[in-house]
């Protein structure tokens, strides 16, 4: 599903080359729950970037679904976000201004959904997820395991089949985190492709496979 | 819909953030709208006439008069246009400001009375609501306004009523004149206004068969110029037929120029005397369209400035957005349609203000304002404000925002304001704007203060003039009786007082090319005035003041031509004398002064000194005690001429009025650059909330590390200290040169002092630094570890 073939990231500054990637090279298959560990600065949420399309490698190829990431349009794009595609992040990245089940309809809405059928597939999620009383609190009346479902939700409510989570249990105690995990596990089960990025070893084994990354290097890969 | 209800929801949620945005907007439409609708207002005058654009005025100016030239004319005008086939309609007519009418029993003083011919009946629309407007070219025939006949008729019939004119202004006892109908008001827009049309037959017959031949400027001519005529060819040719006539060798000035001054442009630019009804002046109208849109870009900038602050703030939510697989499309348009919903707020309570501020503002700035809101105006200034909203945000929006950093840039929020150059450089055009504001006002009203103060070379404080019409009793003992009393300095007479027209006198039989302004006075009116005589010839033991004082201008300039006063009599001597004329004796020279404003620079001037004839038709009285002083004169006048309403003015009032225009630009200058200061300050004090909330992390970290309070005020100062100076180096010259611009049309400028422009910049620094100080103490006193928490 994913090959990154020889992939360099870097950032110019005035005399000298700082690399974040640096040759990197991975193949992910359909189905697999991917875990990219490493210490802080390691390179891994720009691999993550790269992946989701939200960043793009200066050297390198990319392919996703066979098609090579670079040739790749805007447009072309924003149709994978929207349907390929769910991002979690370790700061939730709720809107504030909307309320719980206007966080999880928006992509929805940006995808063009016709209202109805909205309704349904944002009732299925609140649902699934057992947050059908929250329905009309906003994020700031929620706890971070909430707000982190929330952002779940609103991240496979398109039922994408790339699952990117940065972090994602990060600002929780491990109580909710483990809730999550388990989740993402059971997501996983249900055949939906995720690579995570975590600093817990123990996060990491909910996955089936794990990726080291160090300065730029990928180190290991079981 | 569904951006709609987020966007409403986040309105109410900022309040204070969109209460400022909104009012800031609210403000500077307003104030756009009233000046420029004012503006349109006072530029459609006149244009509601059929063929306005062939319409002209023709005025008769004698030589060397050119800058006090009169609207009136001489009527050898008229006389001419029968002979000119490129005048289509010619009219004259009079107008007499202010008359007195009997109807019944009662005298009653009656405004706008003209004398009229059929061609101005057709020229000027006049329309009947009752009676045949031919009839107007019959004897003792007078049609009257609506208003004028629900005044004094009520329901009843007036037509066949009759009314007695006692008075116009140069004449008396017209006799009965028969009401023959009513006409409509005279539309609002109109460079005239009349509530009395009487006919030229009749009473006033004699004198207007005379015009023809006499050199009085009494009528005022009007052609209607066949389409493609050239007004200049015309005025040429009504010169040509005065050279060529009877009258030219006549006593008085023998050079006229005749000129044809287009009726589109006598209500903004004229500035003739006996102008028909005030004018306003051209230079305002400019100024008030710059001031006008001047408020608007500053209150646009400013809408700009805080959306775009905001948008920043919430970049975090447009990457998130777009990480979820909105377009940059869908995500400019979720931002317009917040800028929409905005200003469409914003235009709907500026109408609604607009409304509710109505005579607020007519009565603050003297003016006649009214909106239409269907006035093409109303709706270009909607789409305007809405377009360059639009254009702005979504143009920084795409070019910034969205193109140039990638989703996970705006995520991880490296988008900072005092990164940002294009709000830097609206805020510095804004304070730039406000400085040239600041200064422009203090200039105005310095030049103001300094032709109402300036030495106008008489005394104007504690004069009296009273308006006489009856001459059937002798003034003079009127004069003497108030004299008698102790609150009371002196009385003196003159025909024309300071400001009103006065008349040409050509000074050929002199020696000298060009006309001087001629007034009839006595000797006691100089006293009255104050006016000093630098030559003073007057036999003392004279029983009667009796001949010529100059003015030291002129009287320079006879000496300069003839080197002495033997040579000048001389000369004059040697003139030959037309029949009614009498030798000029000259009994004195008096200082120069200023007859009329200090628009215009001294002249020459002649007082013809003597006794009787007319001279008390202006009395002027000077007391030593206002409240005193009044009692005095009304009690003598009642008296003297019982059942006559005594009409009196203040000199010193009446000269003011001459700076009418001027003292209600201060106060429009005043009032917008306040509001331009107003809404700056909105915006100053908006980014600087932001700048102090994106930085909060930043001074929680310098204060854990030792930074004191005043440290850190000086640090969030820094950067608006420097903006304000940057605008003050744009603004200095732009405002020097405006000034200037502005300050050619006075004869006496006052001098552009550099307290102005530092002023203007110490003031601007002033209010950025208190807005800006007020928020950045509030981020330094914050506890640090707060601040720290706040990420």
């Amino acid at each position: 599903m994913i090959q990154l073939k020889n992939i360099d990231k870097y950032y110019d500054a005035k005399f000298q080359r700082t690399f974040v990637l640096k040759g990197v090279n991975l193949d992910i298959n359909q189905g697999e729950f991917v875990s990219i560990m490493g210490p802080s600065g390691a390179g891994k949420s720009t691999l993550l970037n790269i992946v989701g399309f939200l960043d793009e490698p200066n050297k390198g190829e990319y392919l996703f679904l066979d098609q090579p990431a670079n040739q790749l349009k805007e447009k072309q794009k924003v149709q994978y976000h929207r349907s390929h595609i769910g991002f979690i992040f370790q700061a939730f990245h709720l809107i504030e201004e909307m309320n719980v089940y206007e966080n999880i309809e928006t992509p929805l809405v940006y995808r063009g959904v016709k209202g109805k059928e909205r309704k349904a597939m944002v009732a299925e999620m609140l649902d699934r997820f057992n947050i059908v009383a929250k329905k009309d609190l906003f994020p700031s009346q929620l706890s971070g395991g909430q707000q982190q479902l929330v952002a779940i939700a609103r991240a496979i409510v398109g039922s994408p089949k790339l699952l990117l989570a940065d972090e994602p249990t990060g600002n929780l105690h491990s109580e909710q985190g483990q809730m999550i995990m388990e989740l993402l596990k059971k997501l996983n089960d249900e055949g939906m492709t995720i690579i995570q990025v975590t600093h817990s070893e123990e996060n990491a084994k909910y996955g089936n496979r794990i990726v080291r990354l160090k300065d730029g290097y990928l180190k290991e890969d079981e | 819909m569904y951006n709609l209800k987020i966007t409403i929801r986040r309105l109410f949620k900022d309040k204070a953030f969109s209460l400022i945005n909104i009012s800031g907007l609210v403000i500077g439409i307003s104030s756009f709208l009233v000046l420029f609708i004012h503006v349109s207002n006072e530029k459609s005058f006149d244009k509601h006439f059929a063929g306005h654009e062939n319409i002209y005025r023709v005025t008769s100016v004698p030589g060397g008069l050119e800058n006090t030239a009169w609207a009136r004319s001489m009527g050898i005008v008229y006389a001419a246009s029968e002979e000119i086939p490129e005048v289509e309609l010619a009219t004259q007519f009079t107008h007499c400001d202010e008359g007195s009418i009997k109807m019944g029993e009662t005298s009653i003083a009656q405004r706008n009375i003209m004398s009229v011919d059929e061609a101005f009946m057709e020229l000027f629309e006049v329309e009947p609501v009752v009676g045949n407007l031919a009839e107007i070219s019959k004897p003792n025939t007078v049609f009257i306004t609506e208003d004028f006949a629900r005044k004094y008729y009520g329901n009843l019939n007036p037509v066949g009523q009759s009314i007695t004119i006692e008075a116009l202004q140069y004449t008396r006892d017209l006799g009965d004149y028969e009401i023959r109908g009513v006409v409509k008001n005279t539309h609002p827009k109109t460079h005239f206004r009349y509530e009395l049309l009487i006919s030229q037959k009749g009473g006033l017959q004699d004198r207007f068969a005379s015009l023809p031949d006499r050199k009085i400027q009494w009528t005022y001519n009007y052609f209607k110029l066949q389409k493609d005529a050239d007004p200049k060819l015309v005025a040429d040719k009504v010169t040509a037929f005065y050279d060529n006539s009877s009258l030219k060798t006549t006593p008085g000035p023998q050079e006229y120029g005749f000129a044809l001054f287009p009726m589109d442009d006598i209500h903004l630019k004229s500035d003739y005397r006996f102008e028909l009804r005030e004018s306003s002046s051209k230079i305002n109208i400019g100024l008030f369209i710059l001031i006008s849109f001047v408020i608007l870009t500053i209150s646009l900038l400013n809408f700009t400035n805080l959306s775009i602050a905001k948008l920043i703030k919430r970049s975090k939510e447009l990457g998130l957005k777009k990480s979820i697989g909105a377009t940059k499309s869908q995500l400019v348009q979720q931002v317009l349609m917040e800028v929409i919903l905005v200003c469409a707020l914003a235009i709907g309570i500026s109408l609604l203000t607009i409304e509710g501020l109505k005579p607020v503002i007519n009565r603050l700035f003297e003016i006649e304002f009214d909106i239409d809101f269907s006035e093409p105006v109303v709706y270009l200034t909607i789409i305007g404000v809405l377009f360059t909203c639009l254009l702005l945000t979504a143009f920084f929006v795409a070019a910034f925002l969205l193109a140039r950093s990638s989703a996970i840039d705006i995520l991880a929020g490296r988008n900072n304001f005092s990164g940002s150059y294009v709000l830097k450089s609206l805020l510095v055009v804004q304070i730039t704007i406000v400085i040239i504001l600041i200064s422009g006002t203090f200039l105005v009203n310095k030049q103001i203060s300094f032709v109402l103060n300036k030495p106008l070379g008489f005394d104007k404080e504690n004069v009296v003039v009273i308006t006489v019409k009856d001459f059937s009793k002798d003034p003079s003992v009127f004069a003497r009786e108030l004299k008698k009393q102790s609150a009371i300095e002196s009385v003196g007479f003159t025909q024309q007082h300071f400001g009103y027209p006065a008349q040409g006198f050509g000074l050929e039989g002199l020696g000298i090319e060009g006309t001087a302004e001629f007034v009839f006075a006595n000797y006691d009116y100089l006293k009255t005035m104050n006016i000093k005589l630098i030559h003073n010839w007057i036999k003392p033991d004279a029983d009667t003041v009796r001949g010529m004082v100059i003015n030291n201008h002129l009287y320079q300039r006879l000496m300069e031509r003839h080197g002495g006063m033997e040579n000048l009599l001389a000369y004059s001597n040697a003139q030959p004398l037309q029949p009614g004329e009498t030798r000029i004796n000259y009994i004195g020279v008096a200082e120069d002064f200023n007859y009329s404003s200090a628009h215009e620079s001294i002249g020459d001037f002649v007082f013809w000194l003597d006794e009787g004839g007319n001279r008390a038709r202006f009395t002027h009285v000077k007391i030593n005690n206002v409240h005193a002083g009044m009692e005095v004169i009304k009690r003598t006048w009642d008296e003297y001429y019982p059942n006559q309403e005594l009409d009196y003015f203040f000199m010193d009032e009446k000269i003011a009025q001459q700076y009418k225009a001027e003292t209600i630009l201060s106060r429009i200058l005043f009032a917008f650059s306040t509001i331009g200061i107003l809404i700056s300050i909105i915006g100053i004090s908006a980014l600087a909330l932001f700048i102090s909330q994106q930085r909060t992390k930043e001074i929680g970290i310098r204060k854990v590390n030792g930074a004191t309070v005043s440290e850190i005020l000086g640090l969030l100062n820094q950067s608006f200290v420097k903006w304000v100076l940057i605008a003050f180096v744009i603004a200095t010259p732009l405002a020097f040169y405006a000034m200037s611009k502005w300050l050619e049309n006075f004869a006496y400028k006052t001098n552009m002092s550099w307290w102005i422009f530092a002023l203007a910049g110490v003031l601007a620094l002033v209010f950025a630094l208190i807005t800006v100080t007020w928020h950045s103490w509030r981020a330094a006193t914050r506890n640090p570890v707060e601040s720290l928490r706040y990420e």
